[in-house]
């Protein structure tokens, strides 16, 4: 099954549930932004948050991502519509999704 | 912490294997091994790493446990600084992409410096097949499609179509795709419609349950008079004669969902109760009508499992997002 493809992002673009088509544009920048095109994803974020639609809680994930790519590549978009956490926060949070010691319920802390 | 993300292992099934040796291991026990390991220091980070290179390569996982072994392997070994491995992993997370885009979050390895490093430097473009002038052409016309939906609300994408265009296009590209093991008769005459329901029918159902349906959904049951569920979180529509109120149907789901949602949404609870059931009878979603205060309708998408609703404006919008997946699907990159 392909990924969905930007000519279904136009229709969805259309016709969906709005907070839905921010979700979607904001993952398209993430897209982007793995494939390294920060300033890209960026110029595409800039333009989304323009159109003052409200923010989505859905998107924490996402949000905590470009943070730290952000960070990393200084190159950070103008108007951002959300706050940053602690970035130790975030790896201790997301290494901890992954890796676990079966049979507790103790949070990761090696390496 | 709630593990939500992560498929939990039991004690029950690991005790036979998990104090052996990872060299010793392989299928799905080497990558629980591996994960295992990770967390308890049982083997070193470097046979970790081989294990699974092993278990990507020999075992062929699919999927989510893809995204779950390419995802680990490449947060270990980008904080081993070893730029050679951690470089071939994301390459590998990057091309599963493509397949398994639906098991994916790209947002985990971004949520690690180390792992963010990497992706800066652009090796997933030829992955993705992104050029910059590629991203500046998508940008022009996302933003285009966007300023229009602003200016014009939401609409609907194949208005031009008749119902009967519709259903027929999405009984098309459904059976082509496959995604469901379908029956020798839809299959023979190759359509997911059903006989339409008469006038008469739908007036009884209106009768009965005391209410004026939608347009647009009278118009759908004039074409077929129900649909096949052709996707594993779609629904099959049902015939006029066995739609209700879903009260009626599963009292247990309203009163467990009403009751949760109170304090969180005053109006999920109410409409909930005053939902009629069109899909999904005795299946793992359902398709719900909703008649709203001002005479309208909302038409919602329910399930435990995204949890709650996904809203649609109108049937025909619900309809339309599902031919919008289908074809999406067929895209090829």
């Amino acid at each position: 099954m392909a990924k969905p493809s930007t000519k279904g992002l136009l229709k969805e673009i259309l016709s969906d549930d709005i907070e839905w088509v921010y979700v979607h544009i904001t993952n398209k920048a993430i897209e982007w932004s793995v494939a390294g095109f920060v300033d890209e994803a960026n110029q595409l974020l800039e333009q989304l948050w323009k159109f003052n639609i409200p923010h989505s809680g859905h998107l924490w994930l996402p949000d905590e991502g470009l943070q730290i790519m952000w960070q990393i590549s200084n190159k950070q978009p103008a108007n951002i519509p959300f706050q940053f956490k602690e970035v130790s926060v975030i790896e201790t949070e997301n290494w901890s999704r992954f890796f676990f010691q079966v049979g507790t319920n103790r949070t990761h802390t090696a390496l | 912490m709630v593990k939500i993300f992560f498929p939990s292992w039991h004690e029950s099934y690991t005790y036979s294997f998990i104090k052996k040796p990872i060299d010793e291991l392989e299928g799905q026990e080497l990558f629980v091994k591996a994960i295992t390991a990770i967390y308890d220091k049982s083997e070193s980070t470097e046979k970790i790493l081989d294990a699974l290179k092993r278990y990507i390569e020999k075992e062929n996982p699919v999927g989510y446990t893809y995204f779950h072994a390419t995802t680990c392997a490449s947060l270990i070994a980008a904080r081993q600084n070893n730029q050679e491995v951690t470089e071939n992993f994301i390459q590998l997370w990057g091309k599963g992409y493509s397949t398994y885009w639906s098991n994916y979050s790209l947002a985990y390895l971004m949520r690690d410096r180390k792992c963010a490093e990497y992706l800066l430097k652009g090796s997933l473009a030829s992955v993705f097949k992104l050029t910059h002038e590629i991203i500046q052409k998508e940008t022009k016309e996302i933003i285009e499609a966007l300023s229009n939906r602003m200016l014009s609300g939401r609409t609907l994408v194949y208005k031009k179509l008749s119902w009967k265009q519709l259903l027929d296009k999405i009984s098309k590209i459904a059976i082509k795709q496959k995604i469901i093991d379908f029956s020798e008769d839809i299959l023979v005459k190759k359509s997911l419609s059903k006989s339409p329901a008469t006038k008469e029918e739908i007036n009884t159902a209106e009768n009965r349950l005391e209410i004026i349906l939608p347009d647009d959904y009278k118009k759908f049951l004039l074409t077929s008079n129900g649909f096949e569920c052709f996707s594993y979180t779609g629904v099959t529509l049902a015939p006029i004669d066995k739609v209700d109120f879903l009260i009626k149907v599963d009292k247990q789901l309203v009163g467990i969902w009403a009751n949760s949602m109170d304090e969180i949404n005053m109006t999920f609870g109410d409409k909930l109760k005053r939902s009629i059931i069109i899909g999904g009878l005795e299946e793992v979603q359902q398709l719900l009508l909703i008649p709203l205060k001002n005479k309208k309708w909302e038409c919602w998408h329910f399930s435990s499992w995204r949890p709650g609703e996904v809203v649609y404006e109108s049937f025909r919008f619900y309809m339309e997002g599902e031919l919008q997946g289908l074809e999406d699907n067929l895209h090829v990159d």
